[in-house]
């Protein structure tokens, strides 16, 4: 009967050394089918869960810059429903490309813009995220069921100039993680 | 241990073959979706085109076209019907006042109605810059209707699906 002590395991390890086996690995089969299982993983976790994007335009200054990186989580609305003050992504034909928006009011609320001041069921609303003057005006909407009204951070730019209003919730794929 | 190798050589010229068989003979989703693609790609006019191209692409433009085509897009002072000898007329004229215009389309899918009728879906971008002002970026869904005519897909009609209502 013999027993060997670690240090003497490591001296019989013909194998090179991990970092060696880590940056330079031998492609035989069980390679292949690690890089396969890491390919699908990532394909799922980057394509439906967590999808990475780029910040694209000003209507979404001071939160988000042009050009700021920012992760889409998904599973937020898995099995909840968009919330008052989320940065949500809606997407249009696929995912791609997808509005990057502020949820201000839920289904059954009213929105308008007086002055520049956003009211939700009449009331003026706090928006500690706006920090430009706005001189917006609008007439009160009503938010249809199945829908979610959003509304971009910078309200500096014209109102022709920028993209917001009653977005299905079926189109919000997830929340901006920061 | 050479039947192995056989087996993964018949295997790898399997594959080419159906590859090379899938290129030379699209679908009729994919030829949509090219057309798309190649309407995206005469429309847009980088920085300092010449004229030679703008021929070019002028040349091309109403093939793309069936004889009667439709616009309707939300905020749009051009909405209405047109012969593709029209449409090709007012693309040029949009072209010659901007500086450049690029046009890119996203996420197409493409959907048969029937063996002649098809419609495409797709997130249009396009950047616009006029000879003197700011670059402005506008993106939106569109969805246009295609007509195959001399087996050839033709655009008949080009309108936006509403993200954003107001």
């Amino acid at each position: 009967m013999s027993a060997t002590t670690p240090e003497q395991s490591a001296c019989d390890d013909p194998r090179p050394p991990f970092w060696v086996r880590f940056l330079c690995p031998r492609t035989d089969r069980r390679f292949f089918l690690r890089l396969a299982a890491v390919a699908a993983v990532a394909y799922v976790f980057f394509g439906h869960v967590c999808i990475p994007a780029v910040a694209r335009g000003e209507s979404m200054v001071p939160t988000y810059r042009n050009g700021a990186y920012l992760l889409c989580w998904c599973p937020s609305y898995w099995f909840g429903k968009p919330q008052r003050g989320d940065v949500v992504m809606v997407r249009l034909a696929g995912r791609r490309v997808m509005f990057l928006k502020r949820v201000v009011a839920l289904t059954g609320q009213t929105v308008a813009f007086r002055d520049g001041v956003l009211h939700v069921d009449g009331e003026a609303l706090e928006e500690p995220y706006v920090q430009t003057p706005c001189n917006w005006n609008l007439g009160q909407r009503d938010v249809p069921p199945g829908h979610v009204y959003v509304v971009g951070d910078n309200r500096g730019m014209p109102m022709e100039q920028h993209h917001f209003g009653k977005a299905a919730v079926r189109r919000v794929v997830g929340r901006a993680l920061w | 241990m050479r039947g192995k190798k056989k087996f993964a050589l018949a295997l790898v010229i399997a594959a080419v073959a159906g590859f090379l068989w899938w290129r030379l003979n699209p679908s009729d989703e994919r030829q949509v979706a090219k057309q798309v693609e190649r309407l995206a790609e005469v429309v847009s006019k980088r920085p300092g085109e010449t004229n030679s191209v703008m021929a070019l692409k002028m040349n091309v433009l109403p093939g793309l076209f069936a004889d009667e085509f439709t616009v309707a897009l939300v905020e749009f002072p051009f909405n209405g019907d047109y012969t593709s000898t029209v449409m090709t007329s007012n693309v040029a004229r949009a072209r010659g006042a901007l500086a450049e215009l690029e046009l890119r389309f996203y996420d197409i899918t493409a959907e048969l109605a029937s063996e002649t009728e098809a419609t495409a879906l797709f997130t249009a971008q396009a950047r616009v810059r006029h000879k003197e002002g700011k670059p402005r970026v506008e993106t939106r869904e569109m969805i246009c209707g295609l007509r195959k005519v001399e087996e050839k897909w033709r655009f008949t009609s080009f309108k936006e699906e509403v993200v954003l209502s107001r």
